[in-house]
C-alpha cells in the first residue's frame, strides 16, 4: 500500500481527527497546509482513508458451522428437579434462568419440570446426572470442542459443586486424578522451567479452590461462592487439558 | 419483501419467541447469526467466536423478555453481543492475571494463529494482529459504526482513549497492510 515513508508523526497523529472533522478550523488549516506540501504525510491519509473505507464495508460472516443445534439444545433443555421430602432441590435451568423470568414464560410452568422420585429413582437419577456432567465435560473439553459444541448444550449452569463440602462431582474428580496423573507420568519429558511454571500456575489454582472451599464451608448457601468453585474447578480442568498437550508435544 | 413487512415478521417473532416459541426464535437466529458471529470473529478468534456466537443467542433468549421494543431487535441483539464479548474478554483478563500469565500463555504457545490461513481478507487478518484494546475500538467504530461515547461507555475508558486507540489501530492496520 505505501510507496513513501518519509511522513511526519506530529502531523499523521492528527490525520483521524481530520478525517472525522474534529479538528478546529485553525488545526484543520494547519494539517490541510502541510498536507499541500508533504507527500509522505498525503500517502498516510490516503491509506488511513483505504482502511476506513474497507473497514465500512466489511459484511457479516456465516459461522463454519451450524450453531443452532447447541442453542436449541441448551434452550430446550428441561429443567429436571427432585422432590426429596418435603424439600424439593431444582437444578439451574439452561435457559430462563431467574425465577421471575420462569414464572414470566407462561409454557412450559416450573411446576410443569417439577418430579417426584422414590429412592431408587432418586439414585438413578444421581447416576444420570453424573453422566451427563462427564458428558459435559467432555464436551468442553478444548481439543474437542470444534467438533462437538455446536451439537451439545453448552456446559454452562451445571450444579456441579457439593455445597456443604466444596467437593467437585464424581466425574470432574475422575476427569482431574487422570489428568492429574497423565501429567505426573509425563514429567520427565518437560523441561525444568515449564514443570516450574506449570507447578506454579497450578498451586495457585489449588489455593483458590481451598479458599473457596473455606469460604463455602462458612457459607454453604451462598450461590455465588457455588460457582465461583464451579469456575475455579473448571479453570483447574483447562489447564490440566492444556498442561497434558504440552506434555505430550514435548514427548 | 418490503422492509415493513419484514419488520413486522420479525416483530412477531420476537413476541413469539419471548412467548417460548422456539422456531421463532430460529427464525431470529438465522437472520442475525451472520452479523453477531462477524462481531465475535473479528474482536476474538474463530473458536471462541463460535463459542460467543452460541452464548449470546442464549443470554438474547433468557433476556427476551426484557426487549421493549424501542430499538430495532437487531439492534437490541448487537449491543448484548457486544456486550456479552467485551465482558468475557474482561473475565478472560482477570483470570490471566491471577495466574500470574500461566494459562494465557500456554493458551497462546497453543494457538499458534489467530485465523486459518487463506482468511478471505487481508483485512480481516490485520484486524486479528491488532492489540486487544486497539482491536475492540476498531471494529466497534469502523466496521460496527458505533460513536467514541458509546464506545467509551462500553469499554470504560474516556473519549480521548477511545479516539488515542481507533488512530493506533489504524495505523497498525496500514503497516500489517503494508507488510
Amino acid at each position: 500500500m505505501s510507496r513513501n515513508r518519509n511522513e511526519h508523526p506530529e502531523w499523521t497523529e492528527r490525520l483521524s481527527d481530520y478525517v472525522a472533522g474534529e479538528l478546529s478550523p485553525d488545526s484543520h488549516a494547519d494539517v490541510e497546509e502541510h498536507l499541500a506540501g508533504c507527500g509522505g504525510c498525503r500517502l498516510a491519509l490516503e491509506e488511513i482513508r483505504i482502511v476506513i473505507a474497507t473497514a465500512a464495508e466489511l459484511g457479516e460472516l456465516d459461522p463454519p458451522r451450524d450453531l443452532w443445534g447447541g442453542i436449541a439444545a441448551t434452550i430446550q433443555a428441561p429443567r429436571p428437579s427432585v422432590v426429596v421430602e418435603d424439600k424439593v432441590i431444582e437444578f439451574p435451568a439452561p435457559a430462563r434462568t431467574s425465577a421471575t423470568e420462569l414464572e414470566a414464560s407462561a409454557p412450559p410452568s416450573v411446576d410443569a419440570w417439577r418430579v417426584a422420585f422414590s429412592m431408587p429413582q432418586l439414585v438413578a437419577a444421581c447416576m444420570a446426572l453424573v453422566a451427563v456432567s462427564s458428558l459435559a465435560t467432555w464436551a468442553a473439553a478444548p481439543g474437542q470442542r470444534g467438533a462437538t459444541l455446536a451439537e451439545a448444550p453448552l456446559p454452562v449452569a451445571e450444579a456441579v459443586v457439593t455445597a456443604s463440602t466444596g467437593a467437585p462431582p464424581v466425574a470432574l474428580a475422575e476427569e482431574l486424578e487422570l489428568l492429574e496423573r497423565a501429567l505426573a507420568e509425563s514429567r520427565g519429558a518437560l523441561d525444568p522451567n515449564t514443570i516450574r511454571v506449570l507447578e506454579r500456575n497450578l498451586a495457585v489454582i489449588e489455593q483458590a479452590i481451598e479458599e473457596s472451599r473455606q469460604a463455602l464451608a462458612q457459607d454453604p448457601e451462598n450461590d455465588f461462592l457455588v460457582e465461583h468453585l464451579e469456575r475455579v474447578y473448571e479453570r483447574k480442568l483447562s489447564f490440566l487439558q492444556e498442561a497434558t498437550r504440552v506434555a505430550e508435544w514435548s514427548t | 419483501m418490503g422492509e415493513r413487512v419484514t419488520a413486522h415478521f420479525e416483530t412477531t417473532d420476537v413476541r413469539r419467541a419471548a412467548e417460548g416459541d422456539h422456531a421463532a426464535f430460529e427464525r431470529l437466529y438465522r437472520d442475525h447469526v451472520g452479523r453477531v458471529y462477524a462481531l465475535c470473529v473479528r474482536m476474538v478468534d474463530e473458536q471462541s467466536a463460535e463459542d460467543l456466537t452460541q452464548e449470546v443467542f442464549i443470554r438474547a433468549w433468557n433476556k427476551l423478555e426484557t426487549f421493549k421494543g424501542q430499538s430495532q431487535f437487531g439492534t437490541w441483539l448487537h449491543r448484548l453481543a457486544v456486550n456479552h464479548v467485551l465482558s468475557r474478554r474482561e473475565t478472560q483478563r482477570k483470570r490471566e492475571a491471577r495466574t500470574a500469565g500461566g494459562e494465557g500463555l500456554l493458551a497462546r504457545v497453543m494457538a499458534p494463529t489467530r485465523r486459518s490461513p487463506g482468511h478471505a481478507l487481508d483485512l480481516e487478518q490485520a484486524i486479528g494482529r491488532l492489540p486487544d484494546r486497539a482491536r475492540d475500538v476498531f471494529v466497534l467504530y469502523d466496521v460496527e459504526g458505533y460513536s467514541h461515547d458509546e464506545i467509551a461507555d462500553a469499554l470504560g475508558v474516556s473519549v480521548g482513549t477511545s479516539k488515542s486507540q481507533l488512530h493506533r489501530a489504524r495505523m497498525l492496520m496500514r503497516k500489517h497492510l503494508n507488510a
